[in-house]
């Protein structure tokens, strides 16, 4: 991440000073008002959400989640605590569900209890696994199609269905052969 | 109606019955983890800080603009069609950044073309990668995610051209 934001960064501002240095100072500046409001907007999601995990977590919700989805979570992620194991499976089932606002919590308490143990290789796991997300149904792509006045905005699921599942497994294949022989 | 309105609350109304019943305090646990929340926000800003700025120059300066251009000849040797290309690049990095292609694809080319149906697919399919590297991993210690990073970039890229390809036959 250093280098690529030495890199973007420099290589833009050297630009700016040829074509708009004006607009150097405001586009930065508005870059970090976009941050402030996205994090507004987060600490919002992760209060509700964190309150009901929660919840979930003392109802002893979470354990039966996880243990469902123990064996692929195993497969996947190797040996990692109950917890960590239970964050997982409900960020999983988040994403496959595509409500992003619920994974994104939960990701990030399995990214923390991941760091916690020290286990990079679940952690890139989480990552890739994250980052390719898995996801049944795109409704907002579906919604916006519609609206832009599609006749049909629906025949794109099955294709995407398809790339989105190619894109996770080459991302977990590609995890455990670059990540995996570091295992302990 | 649309059926995917009604899971969150109803899941919500059966976590709190369920919780009700295994007599757990519900208003404690909520205030409890809620709790968590301005300290986990507070340690996502920066990152979210570093990421707008950098996108931010990087649209502002024309240099996005000015690859998108360079990269036409490279985008058509990999079958990916022209107006795809900014898509597949911005993705990574913005979410709303790459709403906003995607919006005027639909607005050029019409929503039922070929290209904006690979931009759905594409869309839909893959994730802000930095962004989820920001948000998950901001507290983290361990920062050795290096090969998940690239190999996500790599599968999103994969994907991406496969789809241009799926949409094609299908």
């Amino acid at each position: 991440m250093n280098g690529i934001f030495f890199f973007l960064v420099t290589v833009s501002l050297a630009a700016m000073i040829f074509s708009s240095p004006d607009d150097a100072l405001s586009s930065m500046l508005a870059g970090g008002e976009k941050a402030l409001q996205l994090t507004v907007t987060m600490t919002a999601v992760y209060a509700l959400w964190l309150g009901l995990i929660k919840i979930a977590e003392e109802s002893g919700v979470i354990e039966k989640i996880a243990r469902v989805m123990k064996k692929p979570i195993k497969l996947l992620f190797g040996n990692v605590s109950k917890k960590a194991e239970g964050f997982i499976s409900m960020n999983l089932a988040a994403n496959l569900l595509g409500m992003g606002g619920v994974a994104t919590p939960m990701g990030i308490a399995a990214a923390k209890e991941l760091d916690e143990t020290g286990d990079v290789y679940a952690m890139n796991m989480l990552f890739a696994i994250a980052a390719t997300s898995v996801q049944l149904l795109p409704t907002s792509v579906i919604s916006l199609r519609a609206e832009a006045g599609s006749s049909s905005p629906g025949d794109i699921i099955l294709p995407t269905l398809i790339a989105t599942a190619i894109s996770t497994a080459l991302a977990a294949v590609g995890v455990k052969i670059i990540a995996g022989r570091k295992k302990r | 109606m649309k059926i995917s309105a009604y899971i969150l609350p109803v899941l919500f109304l059966i976590l709190l019955v369920y919780a009700r019943k295994r007599r757990v305090n519900i208003y404690d646990a909520f205030t409890e983890g809620a709790k968590g929340a301005i300290p986990l926000a507070v340690s996502l800003f920066p990152y979210l800080a570093a990421i707008f700025v950098m996108t931010g120059v990087f649209e502002k300066s024309g240099l996005s603009a000015l690859l998108n251009s360079a990269l036409a000849p490279v985008w058509k040797f990999l079958g990916v069609p022209e107006g795809v290309g900014p898509l597949i690049l911005i993705k990574p990095f913005s979410g709303s950044g790459s709403l906003a292609v995607l919006s005027e694809v639909y607005a050029e080319y019409g929503a039922d073309s070929y290209v904006s149906r690979c931009a759905s697919v594409i869309f839909g399919s893959s994730e802000t990668v930095f962004y989820v590297s920001a948000v998950y991993f901001s507290s983290c210690k361990n920062r050795k995610l290096l090969p998940a990073l690239a190999v996500s970039l790599a599968a999103s890229f994969i994907s991406a051209l496969l789809a241009c390809l799926i949409c094609r036959i299908m």
